[in-house]
């Protein structure tokens, strides 16, 4: 996929606007920070403003959702320049069967495909706020109709609602499911000032307020980032809607392809009642009973929740009700049997079995027995924060035995809290609170298996799913795009997507999500690379749950923007990797975070227009050694641009604590690293296959966009040739005046001196000759004003042409970059006296 | 009439005579209380007789501190004679002024001051004679030659303890003094005998020569000591060290028994100014005996302008009013003689009480003769409760309102709206917030500080239960998304400070003395801090969603916290229980709760109701509110126990209680006082003025100047009250000069409430003030613009939107000629270049004058304090 060819028009409109930039090393990089409104009314048709970086030369916005398109917005040609585009606005329609959810957005630009953003999609109008941080200049909310806004710091937006008496509405501020960076807070006041209630982190971090009017009102609701934050970042929608709202459901999953019943609570049920008695904080549910045929999720909407709740096998529902349409829930799907837990007492489950439970009380501690035979591993995992937020199960294990008196004996053998860890650092941050262990009993028995919550939990919606099966090695992977960050150079995290300059690499990284027990060695493979990018197959190695995929392009690659798909095998097991990406850029990973969550698709783009500043091109990329023995790799650089100070090169994707580099001169065009493949060194080798890539470090003298100078200059000419035709025009013009005066001059002189006769036509000579004269002045004049006009579009355009220049000028950046991947094949030792 | 009416004086004056009948009431009703055998004649019935002391038929006019004969063991056993004269009045101790005879002599001695000692085998009779009668009793003396043993522990320690040697500042140190080391206040004794008889080789003690031991030289002064000559040679307790030496420096006899806990006679007392009252303390042992330890117990008065105590336990009172209390200490046990110093006013037409506040309060004022001050005005009231419960100044409209407001419910309707409002949850959660150290350290902790003053907020404006409330609180687990209160956790990190946060705050203990050693002026031992320390030993940390935050939860396994001293592990203990046996998954914080939030914790409900009367009092009834300790004892103890059970029986109401406080017509009195009153800090007989808080005075400055300040980060027009965390302290002179305070500390007394310099100089003479007073939307120039009002009408708006009440006729003439006193602006050829320039518009110097008036009536008193 390209884009279209790019106006030259648009340089002068957009060239130095955009996105907040942020203090990174990273090379310029296009991003979609900001579009606004950040959702549309199904079969509507809205215009949208989007902000963020190097977004000067976006060609347009490409929807996850093929029923959401966008158009350019046209602008009329003008004197000096041709028909042309609005550069950072679009209209974006949304075809009336698109369902509303969750969708997303990439633009593309001059660099290439942007990350996504989400955009929403609604069934009611939307609006947009205008300034309204004062009770006086609160702004209507109609009920059933999305607010667009976005926090601004330090100030609050009004808005008030009238209301009956009685009326019953359920006000969200959806920000964090949007991508926002606001941590939303509504307040409800009566038209007195008096405040009924505030919400934040209800539905994770976006707030819900339940409210019945006591009376008849125009009730006062703020609307703000909890710390006061904002900005063009911190966009929300809000709304105050009858539509149904769902708490939780109960049970949390049920068997693929069939139609099972379950219990919704939640708030404005169709025929609901709190005859449960059901609260939750200070809300008391309502519950209705629905039968719901499960099926494999056919919506294209994202999946609301964190990266782990998101990977759970399930499908998104919502509840339907008078043409309203609730807040979409999670409904996982089981493994047969299923068990329904019971409180109080101890249950015997089966293997295998998925036992539904809840932690009802703080402190609960759930007990379960079952029969194992002894050696045959088992897969034993909880889902508790996967369904709720803020749970954190732990459970243990404890072999029974039984003495002489019957007395039963119990002895803890296992147990685990958290499985897996942070992967992804602060870089991409996703970590599971769940708990799942491998258990291989140690004998033929009875176990018994108790089961916790860490945080304290306790209550009617702290529902858990318990797994028991054995063990059937299965993953999942999640692949996102990398920034190699120079080392020591920042502390940003930057929103990336994979974006290859001429010559250069882009780097993916792979998580992998190991369950069932499976601890074995993943191949990595991208599908759906255009012609010229390459990327050898990874071995995602035993036992780790991180890999690099290093994609390059080669001479043959040219401008392409598409998305591909990451494919990991395990012998017969294939599995696509779920895309993931980043909410937004921070400027300090130590004090601010950053959301991590699971996108559509994964957008790559090659823009051989840009040149990658350097390049290390190993003279192979595939080496075969015997084990024990060194190879030397010998590489080129071959450079864009000037480097300040050395290139520091060392060996990355390989076990190493402290990796082999080697430094070279700054104007060094190439170099060699030795690397050992020994079973002594601290990168302990083993026969098999070894992926790894050159890195390079250095800082760059870098030049920004120099294509834009170009462009700009192209103008500059193209506006200076017609300054000069102009002018010329206006020398010809000026130049005509004098013979016509002479002419006129000579005409009246020859009828001064003519006869009678001749003076009749003479006069008629006279007065051509005068409006000649005329009309030669007029021209004149006429040429004058268009050179004004002329030159004052080419100051326009130089002053641009000297920004461009500007922002073109040689600046030093810190700068990592990798070569593409070097396959080694490790051999056995040819010594080896075992082989 | 005299402020102080001595009642020993006689004959009783006639204007006296009114007074008599109610003191005698109270003072039968106390010897009832007592449990004396006496019953009061009569049904209280007084005969007067004209004399002196008007008796009551059927009770001796003398009596001894306690029944029964004297046993007295061994040649250095002594006993405090307490003599008491009971008159209808009251009654006086006369020990000192009574005169003794013994019979038959050479038994014991007794001094002028009433000690018996020993001096041989024997019985013998005592007999005290006294203006009112005589009163004899039987002592008895057994072995009285014999040499007993003494016993380290009990008889040498508390002479160290007694003369300063261990404490803080001398040897009791951690490092001790000069080489010399002995544990603080005597509380190891065994540490101490290790000190005197192993350390050194001895160097201390010179056993053939007792006299001559390093120890006994330097205590008494003899060799240079820099503590100074502590023990005179041949005192009891030089010679008590003496026969120590010479016994073999033993540490006690096999079988010697430990004290269990010590009294004191009399233990409370109904007395008058100037009187003496001499105590009697009594050690009892693990064995069921006692013995008299008057003279080697330790006493120090709780408030030295009330009492005075000698150490020999004779307590001298002084001349206010009220009650007071000397705190005893033996060995680690204490015990607490209260004596209540009546004025002795004629005390009518108290006000019907309202409540059970009004019971107590106005029922002592009757026994202290000290009549309470008128009912405060309205405004007054309305200015009062509004700052009190919603941390604010009452609004122009409040004002008008509440005072042209004709039904007589309507403080108790105001009260009701003021605790309905979000301000009283804004002004309750930065109280709260302030003690529950909710600090943001570093700028990214501001979503969980944020979060937990949201969270407090939010819990009181809901009107959450307190026992619900606080067991949030404490038994907090998870994030700061789901759980605001974990970030408590946050800035009190180690599980020491999280004991002493949580006794100090809820239960009005401080233990931190106890990490070291034992308490000095409490009961509780190291063992009892280790035990309540357990219950924070089980508080686990995992990284949370943001930098900053954390995952609080509870970790598996057996709670237990170490006592450092003996190395024992100590299971989680509730103070004063016993340790609690808990499964390895249960959380200890749950059961502490469970302990605490019980219905008969001693502390918990006291604790709170003592903290809430402090905030709209300015005194607590145990002050300060939150050092609870039996050695600082209540000064309405069935007050403070009757609001504490009103309060569970509310189920733990907040708003209740502010509501019972707040409708309370002691809540209500005029603070100006009367005749009598002016020097009563403690009985509530009037209402004490207090300066307001930073943030009141500041947002009130800001109202009635009509300015709005700015806060970094918050949105405009935010009152200083609403403030979250501590942050804006640093930030805010203004709140910083005025003692907001930084959060540092679980005590309320981290917020400073004084009056210094630097204040009076900020509100006379500072650059923030004048702009809040001359901005060209401020009160002033709106005032100005406002052409329609009167001049009177906008003085009277001033006062109002002030002070809460319209001025008076003088205030409005003063006000009148000031404001319409001709000005001339200077003539501009006087000035410099500077002066031209800076000169203001016409329309600004026509606000001058306004901006003069607000200025003053900021700086008055009535203004700066709540009344």
């Amino acid at each position: 996929m390209t884009g279209p060819k790019i106006k030259s028009r648009l340089i002068f409109t957009t060239l130095f606007l955009g996105g907040v930039p942020l203090a990174t090393a990273q090379l310029p990089h296009p991003d979609l920070q900001t579009i606004f409104p950040q959702g549309a009314q199904a079969g509507q048709t809205v215009e949208v403003a989007i902000g963020g970086s190097e977004l000067q030369e976006t060609t347009g916005l490409l929807f996850s959702h093929p029923g959401i398109r966008c158009e350019q917005i046209p602008v009329a040609a003008t004197e000096f320049h041709p028909p042309g585009h609005k550069a950072l606005n679009y209209r974006v329609s949304v075809a009336p069967d698109v369902a509303p959810g969750i969708y997303e957005v990439v633009a593309a630009t001059r660099l290439g495909m942007t990350a996504p953003r989400a955009f929403a999609v609604n069934s009611f109008p939307e609006k947009v706020h205008r300034a309204n941080h004062s009770p006086e200049s609160a702004e209507e909310l109609p009920l059933n109709t999305v607010m667009n806004g976005h926090a601004d710091a330090a100030a609050v937006d009004h808005y008030k609602i009238s209301l009956s008496e009685g009326q019953r509405v359920i006000i969200r501020c959806e920000a964090e499911s949007i991508d926002s960076r606001m941590d939303g807070t509504i307040s409800i006041a009566n038209s007195s000032g008096h405040e009924y209630n505030r919400d934040r982190d209800t539905t994770g971090r976006d707030p819900l307020l339940d409210f019945t009017a006591p009376k008849d009102d125009v009730y006062l609701l703020k609307v703000y980032d909890f710390t006061y934050a904002g900005g063009a970042h911190y966009p929300y929608r809000l709304i105050a809607t009858d539509a149904p709202h769902i708490d939780f459901i109960d049970p949390p999953a049920g068997i693929s392809g069939t139609s099972t019943k379950f219990k919704i609570y939640g708030r404005n049920l169709p025929g609901g009642s709190t005859g449960e008695g059901v609260r939750l904080g200070r809300a008391e549910l309502e519950s209705i009973e629905v039968e719901i045929p499960l099926a494999e999720n056919k919506t294209l909407g994202l999946n609301p929740g964190e990266v782990h709740s998101s990977l759970v096998p399930g499908m998104t529902w919502c509840l339907d009700s008078n043409g309203r349409r609730s807040n979409p829930v999670r409904i996982g799907f089981s493994i047969a049997p299923v068990i329904q837990g019971a409180e109080g007492q101890e249950q015997t489950i089966l293997v295998p079995s998925e036992t539904h439970g809840r932690f009802d009380t703080k402190g609960d501690l759930d007990h379960y027995r079952f029969q194992a035979k002894g050696g045959q591993p088992l897969w034993i995992e909880c889902i508790a924060s996967r369904i709720r937020r803020g749970s954190d199960p732990v459970l243990w294990i404890d072999q029974i035995t039984v003495d002489e008196k019957g007395i039963e004996h119990f002895k803890e053998i296992a147990g685990n809290d958290d499985s897996g860890g942070n992967p992804g650092g602060a870089s991409f941050p996703f970590r599971n609170h769940d708990c799942s262990l491998v258990f291989t009993p140690p004998v033929d028995g009875i176990y018994r298996l108790r089961l916790h919550d860490y945080t304290g939990g306790g209550g009617p919606a702290d529902l858990y799913r318990l797994l028991i099966c054995t063990v059937a090695p299965d993953y999942d992977l999640i692949t996102t795009p990398w920034y190699a960050a120079p080392a020591k150079a920042t502390k940003a995290i930057p929103r990336h997507s994979a974006v290859i300059r001429r010559g250069g690499t882009t780097i993916l990284r792979v998580f992998a999500i190991r369950r069932n027990g499976f601890k074995g060695s993943i191949s990595l493979t991208v599908e759906g690379l255009p012609a010229g990018v390459e990327c050898p197959p990874v071995i995602l190695p035993s036992g780790q749950d991180t890999a690099s995929l290093i994609l390059h392009g080669t001479p043959e690659a040219h401008n392409w923007q598409g998305f591909v798909r990451v494919i990991g095998t395990v012998g017969d097991v294939r599995r696509s990797a779920r895309p993931g990406t980043i909410s937004w850029s921070i400027g300090n990973r130590d004090t601010e975070f950053t959301r991590a969550r699971l996108s559509h698709q994964l957008p790559l783009s090659v823009t051989v227009d840009e040149q990658a500043p350097i390049v290390i091109q190993p003279a192979s990329d595939r080496y075969e050694v015997a084990l024990g023995e060194k190879i030397e790799i010998p590489f080129k650089i071959e450079k864009a641009m000037n480097l300040k100070g050395e290139l520091v090169v060392a060996v990355h994707g390989l076990p190493h604590s402290k990796p082999p580099s080697v430094k070279l001169k700054q104007d060094a065009v190439e170099g060699s690293l030795a690397l050992a493949f020994s079973t002594s060194n601290e990168f302990k080798a083993a026969p098999g296959k070894w992926t790894f890539s050159l890195r390079g470090e250095c800082t760059i003298k870098h030049r920004h966009n120099l294509s834009a100078v170009k462009i700009a200059q192209a103008e500059e000419d193209r506006i200076i040739d017609l300054e000069k035709e102009a002018k010329e025009e206006e020398a010809r013009a000026k130049a005509a005046i004098a013979p016509a005066k002479q002419a006129l001059q000579e005409a009246e002189k020859n009828l001064a001196a003519a006869s009678d006769t001749e003076k009749e036509s003479l006069e008629r000579a006279v007065a051509e000759k005068k409006s000649s004269l005329a009309e030669a002045m007029s021209s004149s004049a006429s040429a004058s004003e268009k050179v004004k006009r002329v030159t004052a579009a080419r100051t326009s355009t130089s002053t641009h042409l000297k920004q461009a220049g500007e922002i073109s000028k040689e600046k030093d950046r810190k700068h990592a970059t990798h070569s593409k991947l070097i396959t080694v094949v490790v051999k056995p030792a040819t010594n080896d006296p075992d082989k | 009439m005299p402020r102080f009416l001595n009642l020993l004086d006689s004959p009783v004056s006639p204007a006296v005579k009114p007074l008599i009948f109610p003191l005698s009431c109270l003072f039968l009703l106390w010897t009832a209380q007592q449990g004396a055998t006496e019953e009061a004649g009569d049904n209280g019935v007084l005969v007067t007789t004209g004399s002196s002391s008007a008796r009551v038929p059927g009770l001796a006019p003398l009596r001894w501190s306690s029944d029964g004969d004297i046993l007295l063991k061994g040649p250095h056993d002594v006993h405090q004679l307490v003599l008491t004269h009971r008159q209808n009045d009251g009654e006086d101790d006369v020990t000192a002024i009574a005169t003794f005879f013994v019979e038959p002599p050479g038994v014991v001695t007794v001094s002028p001051d009433g000690l018996i000692r020993v001096n041989g085998n024997g019985s013998a009779t005592i007999t005290a004679k006294h203006a009112a009668g005589q009163l004899s009793r039987t002592v008895k003396v057994s072995q009285a030659d014999d040499l007993l043993p003494i016993s380290f522990p009990n008889e040498i320690v508390p002479i160290f303890t007694r003369h300063g040697c261990n404490g803080g500042g001398c040897h009791g140190k951690a490092e001790g003094q000069n080489g010399f080391k002995l544990s603080l206040l005597g509380y190891e004794p065994q540490d101490d005998h290790g000190y005197l008889v192993r350390e050194g080789l001895g160097r201390r003690i010179f056993r053939a020569s007792p006299g001559r031991s390093l120890l006994l030289l330097k205590g008494s002064g003899e060799l240079p000591h820099q503590g100074g000559s502590r023990l005179s040679r041949g005192s009891d307790d030089y010679n008590a060290i003496v026969r120590w030496i010479r016994q073999g420096l033993p540490y006690q006899s096999e079988g010697d028994p430990s004290v269990s806990r010590i009294s004191v006679e009399p233990r409370e007392r109904l007395t008058r100014a100037r009187a003496v009252q001499q105590l009697r303390v009594v050690a009892h042992f693990s064995d069921g005996s006692s013995k008299d330890v008057t003279r080697i117990a330790q006493y120090e008065a709780n408030d030295e302008d009330m009492a005075i105590v000698s150490d020999k336990g004779l307590v001298t009172m002084q001349e206010r009013t009220g009650s007071t209390s000397v705190m005893i200490r033996f060995q680690e046990h204490v015990d607490v003689f209260r004596a209540t110093i009546p004025l002795g006013a004629p005390v009518e037409n108290l006000p019907p009480s309202n409540n059970l506040v009004d019971q107590h309060i106005f029922a002592k004022l009757r026994t202290l003769g000290l009549p309470p001050s008128q009912a405060s005005e309205d405004s007054t009231f309305l200015r009062r409760a509004t700052i009190d419960i919603a941390g604010r100044l009452p609004t122009l409209e409040e004002t008008d309102e509440f005072l042209d407001d004709t039904d007589p419910e309507k403080r108790q309707r105001k009260v009701d709206q003021l605790l309905a409002s979000t301000d009283y949850a804004d002004y309750f959660a930065g109280k709260w917030a302030a003690i529950l150290r909710n600090k943001r350290s570093s700028p990214h902790h501001a979503r969980g500080s944020f979060a937990f003053h949201s969270w407090i907020r939010n819990a009181l404006h809901h009107n959450l239960p307190y026992n619900a409330f606080v067991r949030q609180f404490v038994a907090a687990s998870g994030e700061v998304g789901e759980n605001p209160p974990v970030i408590w956790y946050r800035t009190v990190k180690d599980s020491k400070e999280q004991l002493q946060d949580v006794a100090q705050i809820f239960l009005g203990q401080r233990l931190q003395c106890a990490q070291c050693h034992h308490h000095p002026y409490e009961k509780w031992s190291q063992d009892d801090y280790y035990g309540f320390e357990a219950f924070f030993s089980k508080v686990g940390r995992k990284p949370g969603a943001q930098p900053g935050e954390e995952v609080i939860f509870n970790k598996i396994g057996a709670a237990s916290a170490r006592n450092p001293r003996s190395g024992r592990a100590l299971s989680p203990k509730p103070l004063g229980g016993e340790e609690l046996i808990l499964a390895n998954h249960h959380d200890p914080r749950d059961s502490l709760a469970d302990w605490m939030t019980n219905e008969s914790n001693p502390f918990f409900a006291r604790m709170l109701v003592n903290r809430y009367w402090k905030h709209f009092f300015g005194r607590g009834i145990v002050d300060p509110e939150d050092d609870m300790r039996v050695t600082n004892p209540p000064t309405h103890p069935d007050l403070l126990d009757s609001l504490a059970r009103s309060f569970v029986e509310s189920g733990y109401d907040l708003k209740g209680l502010v509501r019972t406080i707040c409708n309370s017509r002691t809540y209500q009195l005029s603070s100006i006082p009367n005749e009598h009153n002016l020097d009563d800090r403690q009985n509530y007989s009037r209402f004490y003025p207090r300066r307001l808080p930073a943030e009141i005075l500041l947002d009130g400055i800001n109202s009635v100047t009509n300015a709005k300040e700015k806060f970094n980060g918050q949105p405009q027009g935010i009152r200083a009250v609403q403030l979250p965390d501590d942050q804006f302290t640093k930030e805010s002179y203004f709140l910083s000069v005025f003692g907001r305070p930084d959060m540092n500390s679980a005590c309320e007394c981290e917020r400073a409430d004084d009056v210094n310099l630097a204040q009076a100089l900020h509100l006379v003479n500072s650059t923030n003030i004048r702009n809040k007073l001359a901005s060209e939307d401020a009160r002033a120039a709106l005032l100005v613009k406002n052409g329609e009002a009167s001049v009177e009408a906008r003085i009277s708006e001033l006062y109002r939107r002030a002070f809460s009440r319209a001025p008076g006729p003088e205030e409005l003439t003063i006000g009148v000629q000031y404001l319409k006193r001709k000005r001339t602006p200077p003539d501009p050829s006087t000035l410099s270049e500077d002066q031209r320039k800076n000169a203001r518009s016409p329309e600004a110097m026509a606000r001058e004058p306004y901006e003069d008036l607000i200025w003053a009536l900021l700086n008055t008193k009535e203004f700066l304090f709540n009344h």
